[in-house]
């Protein structure tokens, strides 16, 4: 019992020392949460780091209580410095804070930057102890990252839960930073991110995505449009659902749109005289969301009809993606080189080195199968003759 | 012997003993078996677990030979008085390394995860005073620590498997067995399996302890060792399939990135802090089991009446070596070192020997017996 008592003392005596020397103090009111980081390159070439800081007042206001001291909810604040720690260090002489990184939900990287590579820039966001592993990664298109970090979200409090919540509408999954490191370190897979786009009044809006080329530092190599990127994931598994409005029979009014749920996709390789040859199945099933074409998708003739329609009007845009891909970027979102190493482990060393090569002059066949389910809420087309 | 009531181990006491001490030791050098053999890490895993259990089972019957007499008085009855105490130093040695070893790596690892701004002796020091606080209490205090600990750590390691689901891409375990060939899924047993054993080792001194379930250790131990295997594995592939076996590679301790990443509905977050409070309680166990061997085999071989007196000469030993021992390139050294020499020596070299000699001694024993009738 006399031991116990000296042993607590002895606790109790450590304890009050390390109150005095830790000084480990992490309140909230001491840290500045940073939302989204921005990377980007400056005019003179230097990289400059953008912090989106949440004002925790600005939150709590809101605009008809007025309660709060301030009406801005965020601050960006930027820095350059040789690395992402060193613009952290930097930027942190400007903040009576301390930068806390454990809450960030976007990286965001500038155009300019992406385009000279991002290969040396991976490090930081793994390593850091503090950092976080849930951030999801975007590129801007045509504009520097901290031009959307700065931007007011319409319903958001930051633009970059905007981003994220754009992608949850979209029904697109999360590309996070250590999914695009993932497939950066996969062979035979080129990454590609979410890209953003400035509107014409200068609102960001979806674009797309982000093709990247790692064989030298991780660079730009283009863009795809967002009807190519639906595709895109669709291949990936990135996405489930889309909405899709086409012609029919080349006529202006002809027109009928459908929302595409259970999309599945199977890439099967195979290998034959030397020659790789990929087939790629696409199946999904649509409601109609609106006609204004003659045919009545609740025959069953018409209905067939629509459905050819619609598989070689996909069938013949995917491939064209593929074409533009590998003749263009030169560089495997599509998975293709992962789907042989698994299909084909024991060949696949002999193509692993020159993928690249390969996977410009391979023949890919696209096979379409959509379904339409459901003609909507009413059958025939509801029109004035 | 002194047998008082906190100097007992029950069955399920030693369950949990050897799951805490598995699962708080070996679970952040996952990664290296990664390193090797990468998605099929997951395959020697499973064999490096079967290999254990095969082991702990063999030296539980190895120490069943004698239940009742602690590992040094075995050693010395088995082997003569002389080389008897010869033959247990090894096992000080690696006990010692092992207990530093784990002393820095948890210091380190608080230090940069949570306690930036602390020096890391002192958060040394605090592990070090819950440990010798704990051991005082006797093995049995340890194994009620356990009991308690032990589900709690479980439970909560289940359910970190089922939350993570919707980042996980099963495809990035393929191909299975091709890329690595089994010469290199059997390479990758090597950073794994000698850890692993590490704690069944234990068992030479832990038996003694446990009086009328002796005989059950070796069941114990089996299941203890099995489910630790699988849950092992279950980490590994889950680890894979969300980093990818590249990247998996990479990180510094694949079960708590993993636990990292999980983000259900942005509600779910965060949840390596329970990962990390219950890591914490399992170190201060593992560290005590260890300090608590140390010294009770340590006054045995110096004939000291009171076991407890040698804490206070064990653990300073401990608290400077992992003090003294260079930062992060430690660990590399440690583990050529109890892969290629400790653990040869103690967990299969020593063993063997008892074991050749207990038989001979049995054999001889018994014609003693019959020319005395």
């Amino acid at each position: 019992m006399r031991r116990l008592c000296k042993l607590w003392m002895l606790i109790l005596l450590l304890l009050s020392m390390m109150t005095g020397c830790t000084q480990n103090r992490r309140e909230p009111d001491r840290l500045a949460f940073d939302m989204g980081e921005g990377l980007d390159l400056t005019d003179d070439g230097k990289l400059e780091v953008s912090f989106q800081i949440a004002i925790p007042a600005g939150l709590s206001g809101g605009q008809d209580s007025g309660g709060g001291g301030t009406d801005k909810s965020f601050e960006l604040t930027s820095a350059t410095g040789i690395n992402v720690s060193d613009a952290m260090r930097n930027m942190q002489k400007k903040l009576s804070r301390e930068l806390f990184p454990g809450h960030r939900e976007v990286v965001v990287i500038g155009q300019p930057l992406a385009e000279k590579g991002i290969g040396h820039l991976l490090d930081q966001f793994v390593r850091n102890p503090r950092s976080e592993l849930r951030s999801k990664l975007f590129v801007v298109k045509d504009a520097q990252a901290k031009k959307i970090l700065s931007k007011k979200s319409v319903f958001e409090p930051y633009m970059s839960i905007a981003l994220k919540r754009q992608e949850d509408v979209l029904s697109l999954h999360y590309m996070y930073f250590r999914d695009f490191m993932a497939d950066t370190f996969t062979e035979g897979v080129h990454p590609s991110a979410p890209a953003i786009a400035l509107t014409a009044d200068s609102k960001p809006y979806y674009y797309g995505i982000a093709v990247f080329n790692k064989t030298n530092g991780l660079k730009l190599a283009g863009f795809l449009d967002d009807q190519e990127s639906v595709y895109t994931n669709w291949m990936t598994g990135r996405q489930s659902s889309f909405d899709y409005s086409l012609n029919i029979a080349g006529k202006e009014h002809d027109n009928i749109s459908l929302y595409f749920t259970n999309l599945e996709y199977r890439v099967h390789t195979r290998i034959v005289n030397k020659q790789i040859k990929v087939d790629l199945y696409l199946t999904g099933s649509g409601t109609v969301a609106e006609n204004n074409t003659n045919l009545n998708p609740a025959m069953r003739k018409e209905l067939r009809l629509l459905e050819n329609i619609i598989n070689s009007k996909i069938q013949k845009e995917v491939q064209q993606l593929i074409k533009k891909v590998q003749q263009q970027y030169h560089s495997d979102i599509f998975r293709f080189g992962e789907a042989l190493h698994y299909q084909h482990p024991r060949q696949w060393h002999k193509f692993k080195g020159r993928w690249d090569n390969y996977f410009s002059e391979l023949q890919v066949s696209v096979k379409v199968k959509m379904k339409c389910k459901t003609p909507g809420q009413v059958t025939a087309p509801v029109e004035l003759k | 012997m002194r047998s008082k009531g906190y100097m007992v181990l029950s069955g399920i006491q030693l369950f949990w003993l050897i799951q805490i001490i598995n699962w708080s030791l070996v679970f952040p050098f996952i990664k290296q078996v990664v390193v090797i053999s990468k998605q099929d890490a997951w395959i020697s895993i499973a064999l490096g677990g079967m290999a254990v259990a095969v082991f702990s089972y063999l030296l539980a019957r190895l120490r069943l030979y004698n239940p009742n007499q602690s590992l040094v008085q075995f050693c010395q009855r088995v082997l003569g008085r002389w080389f008897g105490r010869v033959v247990v130093l090894p096992y000080f040695i690696a006990w010692i390394l092992i207990c530093s070893m784990m002393l820095r790596y948890s210091g380190e690892f608080i230090h940069s995860t949570l306690l930036d701004r602390a020096p890391e002796w002192i958060i040394m020091l605090i592990i070090v005073i819950l440990m010798v606080f704990l051991t005082s209490g006797g093995i049995g205090g340890i194994g009620r620590f356990n009991d308690i600990v032990g589900p709690l750590f479980f439970a909560v390691i289940f359910a970190t498997f089922f939350l993570n689901m919707q980042n996980i891409r099963w495809g990035r375990l393929l191909p299975v067995y091709y890329d690595t060939g089994w010469l290199t899924i059997i390479k990758g047993t090597v950073p794994h399996a000698p850890l692993f054993a590490g704690g069944s080792m234990l068992l030479l001194v832990l038996i003694p302890f446990m009086n009328n379930e002796a005989k059950k250790a070796s069941a114990w131990s089996l299941r203890a060792v099995a489910l630790c295997s699988i849950t092992f594995v279950i980490i590994t592939v889950l680890g894979i399939s969300v980093f990818g076996p590249s990247m998996a590679a990479k990180m510094q301790d694949l079960y708590f990135s993993y636990s990292r990443s999980v983000d259900i509905m942005d509600f779910i977050q965060n949840i390596d802090t329970f990962i990390f409070s219950l890591w914490i309680f399992g170190i201060t166990s593992t560290l005590s089991i260890y300090l608590f061997v140390i010294s009770y085999e340590t006054a045995q071989w110096l004939r000291i009446e009171d076991w407890r007196v040698v804490i206070w000469i064990v653990t300073p030993i401990i608290f400077i070596t992992a003090l003294i021992s260079p930062v992060a390139t430690i660990f590399d050294l440690f583990f050529s070192l109890w892969n290629y020499v400790l653990f040869p020596v103690c967990g299969l070299l020593i063993p063997l020997i008892l074991w050749i000699a207990s038989i001979i001694q049995k054999a001889h024993n018994h014609q003693i017996k019959n020319v005395e009738e």
